[in-house]
Order: C-alpha cells, then sequence, then structure tokens
C-alpha cells in the first residue's frame, strides 16, 4: 500500500511517500513556523520526484505528537483532509517514537526528551531490540532533573538522550546521571516521516487504522485555562 | 459590477474564525444548499470568553465531520463544486489555521480554485440571502463580539472603513457588562432580553464621542460607568434593579450606533443602510434602526439571526464574489489574523 507521511510537531517539516518494500522518497526542511505555507508544496514535491499522483495515496500516516501544538495542529487537520478527501485510512504515530527509533541502540534506554516549555520535557522511555523500539512508560511532561533523578534511582545503564531540550539541559542530566548519559548529535534530534512510516508498517498490514473523527493530537496537557480553572476547582 | 455571471455554481464555504465551525455550500451567492454550524459555546462558558487554545482544539475535532455533513446534506460529490472558499482572517490565529489547513487539502486533492474571504465582507454578504436584490452603494454597521466598524461599500469587493471602535467591541461590551451584573455568558442575547421589560431612560449613561463629528466609537467609558453606578448603589445582587440597568445600558449603545451609522450613510450619500454581525440580531437595535431610517428615507437591511452570528454560509457568499472576479489564493497562503477590509 502506497503511504503518505508527513510530521509537523517540530521546526522539521518532514514528508515521506513509501510503501510495504520500503521508503521511496523524502523531504526534510528546516521552517520554523513555515509548515502551513510549505505542506502542499512539498507533499507535491515528494509525489513528483517518486513519479506519484496524490490519487495513488492509499494511506495516511501522521506524527501525532507531542509537540508544538499549533505545528501539531496544522499536521493533523492536514492529514484527517488528505484521508477524508482521498477515502482512505490513516494512522497516527506519535512523534515522539519517531525520535526513539531514530536513536534506537541495542541495551540502551532510549529517551527522547522535546521541550515543553514552562519547565519541562516531554518524554518517554524506550527499549530497542534488533532495532525495532518498545516504549515503556507514557509520554508524559516532567521536569529534566526530575526526569534525570528516577533514570539514576531506576539504576538503568546507559541512556540514549535526544530531542531538542538537550539544548537547554544536557547539563542538568550530565550533572546526575555522568557518564551513562549518551547524548545523540542534532541531525537526530527531530522526528523524520521515513521512521514514521517504517513504524506503522506493521499496523497497516494488520489493517490496524485509527477512527478518522477520534485521531487528535497528543497534546499531554490541558489548556493552560483548563489546568488554572481545574487548580482552583479542585476543593 | 459582474454580469450575468454562470449560473449553478456551487462554493464550499468553511468557517473557523472564532468559536463557531461552520461548513456550507451555496448555490449562485444566494441559495442555501446545506449548512452546518458548531458552537463551541458550552466549552468557553465557565471561563467567561473565548479560550484561544481551547478553540483551536475544538475546531480540530469537529471540522473534517461537519464538512462531511454539509457535503452529504447538499447530496453533491466534490466534483460538482466550483470552488472552496475559506475565512482568512481576521480572527484567531490557530482557529483560522484549522479552516485554511483544511480547506487547501480540499482545493489540492478535489483540484478547486481556493478562495480567500476576508471575515467581515462574510457578515455583510450573509444579507445577500435574505435579500438577494440588494446592491451596493450602501454603509454597513458590523457589531459582533470582536468587531464595531462603519464600512462603505461602493460595489462588490471594494470597502472603505468609515470608523471602528477605539476600544472594547460592542459584543465585548456586553458580555463584560453581563459578567459583571451576573448574567452569564455570552452577554448579548441574555442583556437584550432583560431590557425588555426595563426603562431605556431610567439611568443616564454617557454615550461617548457623539459630538466628536467622526465616526468612531468608546465604549470602555460606558462599561465602567455602569460599574460605578452598580457599585454605588450598595445593594445585594438580588435587588439590583437589572432590568433598568440593562434597558439603559442598552440604549446608550444603540443611541451611539444609531446616530453614526445614519450620519456615515449621509455623508457618503447612499440610500442603503445593512447591519452585519452577532450583534445585529439585537432586537433593540434592530427597531431603533428600522424607526431611524425610515424617518430618514433610508433602506435598511439585516439578515436572519442564524445568519448575523457566525457561520459558513457568509463565507460562501462572499467567496462566490470572489470567485466570479478571479480572486485565488494560492496553497502557500497563511492566515491574517488583523486582515483590514479591502487588504
Amino acid at each position: 500500500m502506497l503511504v503518505l507521511s508527513f510530521d509537523t510537531s517540530s521546526p522539521v517539516l518532514t514528508i515521506a511517500v513509501g510503501d510495504e518494500a520500503g521508503i521511496i522518497s523524502e523531504i526534510d526542511l528546516w521552517l520554523p513556523r513555515g509548515h502551513m505555507a510549505k505542506l502542499i508544496p512539498t507533499v507535491s514535491g515528494v509525489l513528483d520526484q517518486s513519479h506519484l499522483n496524490i490519487q495513488d495515496i492509499e494511506v495516511v500516516v501522521i506524527g501525532s505528537g507531542p509537540g508544538s501544538y499549533t505545528g501539531l495542529r496544522i499536521g493533523m487537520v492536514m492529514a484527517r483532509t488528505f484521508a477524508q478527501m482521498l477515502e482512505v485510512p490513516i494512522i497516527g504515530i506519535p512523534s515522539l517514537d519517531a525520535i526513539a527509533h531514530r536513536n534506537a541502540k541495542d541495551k540502551s534506554l532510549i529517551c527522547p526528551v522535546i521541550d515543553a516549555k514552562r519547565g519541562e520535557v516531554y518524554t518517554a522511555f524506550y527499549k530497542a531490540d534488533n532495532g525495532k523500539v518498545n516504549r515503556l512508560t507514557e509520554i508524559r511532561a516532567i521536569t529534566p532533573d526530575e526526569l534525570a533523578n528516577v533514570l539514576l534511582i531506576e539504576g538503568y545503564g546507559n541512556i540514549v538522550f535526544a530531542g531538542d531540550s538537550l539544548k537547554l539541559y544536557s547539563d542538568i542530566i550530565a550533572s546526575v546521571l555522568g557518564d551513562k548519559a549518551e547524548f545523540a548529535p542534532e541531525e537526530n534530534w527531530w522526528p523524520k516521516a521515513s521512521d514514521l512510516i517504517l513504524l506503522a508498517r506493521p499496523r497497516i498490514l494488520a489493517g490496524d487504522f485509527d477512527e478518522l473523527y477520534q485521531l487528535t493530537p497528543i497534546y499531554v496537557r490541558l489548556s493552560q485555562a483548563e489546568e488554572m480553572w481545574e487548580k482552583r476547582h479542585r476543593g | 459590477m459582474i454580469e450575468n455571471p454562470r449560473r449553478n455554481i456551487h462554493i464550499l464555504g468553511i468557517e473557523t474564525s472564532c468559536d463557531e465551525t461552520g461548513a456550507a455550500v451555496v448555490r449562485d451567492g444566494r441559495e442555501v444548499i446545506s449548512s452546518v454550524v458548531a458552537s463551541q459555546i458550552e466549552f468557553h462558558q465557565k471561563f467567561g470568553g473565548i479560550v484561544p487554545e481551547i478553540a483551536s482544539r475544538k475546531h480540530l475535532e469537529m471540522l473534517n465531520p461537519i464538512i462531511d455533513e454539509a457535503m452529504t446534506k447538499a447530496n453533491l460529490a466534490y466534483e460538482d463544486l466550483d470552488a472552496v472558499a475559506v475565512t482568512v482572517g481576521p480572527g484567531l490565529v490557530g482557529a483560522l489555521l484549522m479552516g485554511l489547513g483544511s480547506a487547501k487539502v480540499i482545493s489540492y486533492v478535489k483540484d478547486l480554485p481556493l478562495v480567500g474571504v476576508n471575515h467581515l465582507e462574510g457578515h455583510i454578504y450573509a444579507n445577500l440571502i435574505d435579500h438577494p436584490d440588494l446592491k451596493p452603494p450602501l454603509v454597513s454597521l458590523i457589531v459582533s463580539g470582536g468587531h464595531t466598524m462603519l464600512v462603505y461599500m461602493e460595489d462588490f469587493g471594494k470597502y472603505e472603513v468609515l470608523g471602528q471602535t477605539l476600544d472594547d467591541a460592542v459584543g465585548e461590551a456586553y458580555d463584560k457588562v453581563a459578567a459583571f451584573l451576573g448574567l452569564g455568558y455570552p452577554g448579548g442575547p441574555v442583556i437584550d432580553q432583560m431590557a425588555k421589560e426595563g426603562d431605556p431612560h431610567a439611568i443616564q449613561f454617557p454615550r461617548a464621542m457623539m459630538k466628536t463629528g467622526d465616526l468612531n466609537f468608546s465604549l470602555s467609558g460606558l462599561k465602567t460607568a455602569v460599574l460605578t453606578y452598580v457599585s454605588h448603589l450598595n445593594l445585594d445582587a438580588h435587588e439590583l434593579p437589572l432590568h433598568d440597568i440593562t434597558a439603559s445600558f442598552q440604549a446608550a449603545i444603540v443611541d451611539v450606533l444609531v446616530s453614526k451609522t445614519i450620519q456615515a450613510a449621509k455623508g457618503k450619500n447612499v440610500k442603503t443602510i445593512v447591519l452585519a454581525g452577532g450583534v445585529a440580531a439585537n432586537t433593540y437595535l434592530r427597531e431603533r434602526m428600522t424607526k431611524e431610517t425610515k424617518s430618514e428615507g433610508v433602506e435598511l437591511y439585516y439578515p436572519h439571526a442564524f445568519l448575523c452570528t457566525d457561520n459558513a454560509i457568509m463565507v460562501a457568499v462572499a467567496g462566490y464574489y470572489r470567485y466570479l472576479t478571479g480572486d485565488r489564493i494560492s496553497l502557500e497562503a497563511n492566515p491574517v489574523p488583523n486582515l483590514k477590509l479591502g487588504q
């Protein structure tokens, strides 16, 4: 089945086309705040260089986050509308899984860390097995300090960190975990659409698709207004 | 002017500029084939106003099923459409992105022209559904939760802003006063209802900028005057003369709106006045405007209440005129949160 995949949760606009045999074509662009303008032209570019037409697409795979709320929603509304207009199924794959997949290393714990603002990171723990990653925890937002200490207490060996939070918090992480912490190079910090296709493959083969109108981004948090309201009304 | 355009032009309109998610199909800019609007009011109510992040999340959830419903109700295939029209501004950027993102994909996949519409012109064009023969030149008073302005429309698509609020929008003033009086959100309908049993002359609230000679408005002083008046009464909430307060508050606003709108029409020498926007559904504003325009020999138009509040019909109608003139936006377009009329 021909798959169109994209992710808009990070400053990288990443768009790929692939099928059961592998990735046919991919374009990654560094485009902070440019996703709305460039998504369609880039989809068109990826299809052109694959000698395909948009009508050939049989599945849509979207990186579902977490990440920038606005960025996520641009990708999600366009992915949903592609699936709706083409009348094809849709699958949401966490963007965090794609970062983990990119940095998979056997015998290590993989820990993507995405800037969640307000002094926190979006993260989850992954184990790699023959290049295949398995998520061990829920995706959540915590402070880098808490994250490093949890990892220290759990006594993990080598831990691979990847994501834009390293720019802000690699010192904190290193100060707690010392040489157990391994930092991925910056080019591996971002989700890639080709990884999303690879991660979606078992679900495509199993026919395990998402319900189009139920698929929403992984925000992790409520809106700030709702958080404050809940705080005020929690007895 | 556009003479005798081809008949049977179907436009799909999409509206997500604020807290209403809408999709509609309109034929020839006049005939509503289908319209679906989902209001988010229940999600914003407990915050006393619109929370942009919640608005964006709800648009994302609701938009695709609403488009589907509008097309199903219209009993048309996408191939039967001539264009997709979408609001590009003004509005909340996160909300606008949802409609525009979706409209771009429809345009790309279904190979349909993409037309960008100004939300404010949409409000004016909503009048064409109920009054198909309405023609410019005209003066329009646009009053809603986010806007208060007087616009001279010389021809379809040709606008000149004659004046606008320097602070609060009319709908905003209603919301703030209603919140202060404990009447809930949104404030417009409840104040309109309550004022019916009150005396509009009971309290002399200020008519701001009535004598400035220009066509601008200011509403923050009136809001403060209501607050000051109520706190000086020193009464328990249940003892407040709510009917008289709301009637007098409303009269102070409407006096200025009516006077400046008629002044604008005279200044431009036009015989047609059009009310537009959510507050155009206000019964007192309609009554007073009807009376005053009659004595001035000016024709007054306003749409049905459901066409006053945000909807996608008005986007499809405005989109129809832009479609006819060949006006398109690119698949690279971004929303313009502070888009001006005539821009």
